[in-house]
């Protein structure tokens, strides 16, 4: 396909205040690491806006949050955020390869979103937000930047940020071989006192709609006392899971569902059980 | 459009579509040490240093290079004077077709300008996206390790 379109006009702005005339203008779309349009058609793609000279690859702490530059490429995030057991590093550490990692960019991963994005679970879990600028600017939950068109069109992703909370998380990724796409993946984010379970954020990717905040799972863990033997909780979590998965990759939907509850299972107990678990 | 590529130190400047990517660019003009393999970014016999990152440059359009510096593997080492990688894959019988090995030297040399001493699971990680069809790893994997100690001993 790509060899058989008509040439591509190229713009390399080199301020942020460019972007919108830019954006604006017919079947001109952003380019950061590229591979994301490259496995697309773009036959519609009349120009590429290189973003490689605006400053949209920096790491910042501000107050309580983590602000991420929408260029960064997933080797410069994980390297950046140097937590090995934060959910977003484990994530970013096993996607794909690491020439890839090392071109794909997270504003373009997650304007793109496919089902098996790495990126995008623990992104969600963590109630991230966007900076926009284009079409729509200011701020927007992830959620909202995926749900509603208009603030995707002719629109730049400048950062992405979320709050620097301490979690008990695991993030687990579905496939055949470790370089596959997942056919699922599972973000589990836990607060708990010695006593109870403060919050829990559950997310599914890779499922009908292409994710899922599993928030009937999440209503039964949260406010729950730690019980001795975990498994009564879990059977009432588990129970009330609501989850359809398309077959793929050779796994059925049933298999790929039983997958599912087993892995929420599994990382749930070791949330549960473990004062000393992955706390990022 | 125009543009001038900077390749293993040579400055090249060239017309090019919006759309080439850059493994076509880099072999048209001869540099067919890049090797065409999968050009989805699976197999990693495209890959080269794009100021100094490793990446598939299958994956890559060209006009983004613009004005950055490319190394492909002959920008390592020749066949007169080669590269203490190169030596190591020879010397470990890790090449036998050859076709992945520029790519697997490639993403050795991103490893140890990043890790000069990496554990066995580093070196996995880091040369997760080089795929060989004829040696099993195992040889590859030495010569990293031979590689990591002789550039070490040099340092």
């Amino acid at each position: 396909v790509v060899d058989a379109v008509a040439d591509v006009e190229w713009y390399f702005p080199n301020e942020l205040a460019d972007v919108p005339d830019i954006l604006s203008r017919e079947g001109v779309i952003p380019h950061s690491g590229g591979t994301g349009i490259l496995w697309g058609n773009m036959t519609r793609i009349r120009g590429l806006m290189d973003v490689s000279h605006l400053d949209l690859k920096s790491f910042r702490k501000k107050d309580d949050e983590i602000v991420l530059g929408a260029a960064l490429s997933y080797s410069e995030a994980a390297e950046a955020l140097v937590k090995p057991d934060h959910p977003l590093v484990q994530s970013l550490k096993s996607a794909a390869t690491e020439p890839l990692r090392n071109r794909i960019s997270l504003g373009g991963s997650i304007s793109m979103f496919p089902y098996w994005s790495d990126l995008m679970g623990p992104l969600l879990a963590l109630d991230a937000r966007l900076s926009l600028v284009g079409g729509a600017k200011g701020e927007c939950s992830l959620t909202d930047y995926i749900e509603i068109r208009k603030l995707r069109q002719n629109t730049l992703i400048t950062s992405i940020h979320w709050s620097d909370t301490p979690w008990q998380c695991s993030y687990y990724r579905h496939t055949r071989t470790p370089t596959d796409r997942p056919a699922f993946s599972l973000t589990v984010l836990l607060q708990k006192t010695s006593k109870r379970v403060e919050t829990a954020r559950l997310v599914v990717v890779g499922c009908k709609g292409r994710y899922r905040k599993l928030t009937e799972v999440e209503q039964i863990l949260q406010g729950a006392e730690l019980p001795q033997d975990p498994s009564s909780l879990l059977d009432k979590a588990t129970e009330r899971l609501e989850l359809e998965i398309p077959a793929r990759m050779g796994f059925s939907a049933e298999y790929l569902k039983a997958c599912v509850i087993i892995e929420l299972r599994r990382a749930l107990e070791a949330a549960l059980e473990s004062n000393t678990g992955r706390v990022s | 459009m125009k543009g001038m590529l900077h390749i293993n130190g040579s400055q090249l400047h060239i017309f090019l579509r919006g759309d080439e990517r850059l493994l076509d660019t880099l072999r048209d003009l001869g540099f067919t040490e890049v090797k065409e393999g999968c050009r989805e970014g699976a197999c990693g016999s495209c890959l080269i240093l794009l100021d100094g990152i490793l990446v598939n440059s299958c994956q890559v359009l060209a006009a983004s290079a613009v004005g950055r510096e490319i190394t492909t593997v002959k920008g390592l080492g020749t066949y007169h004077q080669p590269h203490p990688i190169q030596e190591a894959f020879v010397e470990t019988g890790a090449v036998q077709c050859g076709f992945c090995t520029p790519g697997m030297v490639l993403a050795t040399f991103a490893l140890l300008k990043n890790h000069p001493r990496p554990t066995e699971e580093q070196i996995r990680h880091a040369l997760d996206g080089n795929l060989c069809r004829c040696t099993g790893y195992i040889k590859i994997i030495e010569a990293v390790k031979l590689a990591a100690e002789r550039m070490a001993q040099d340092a």
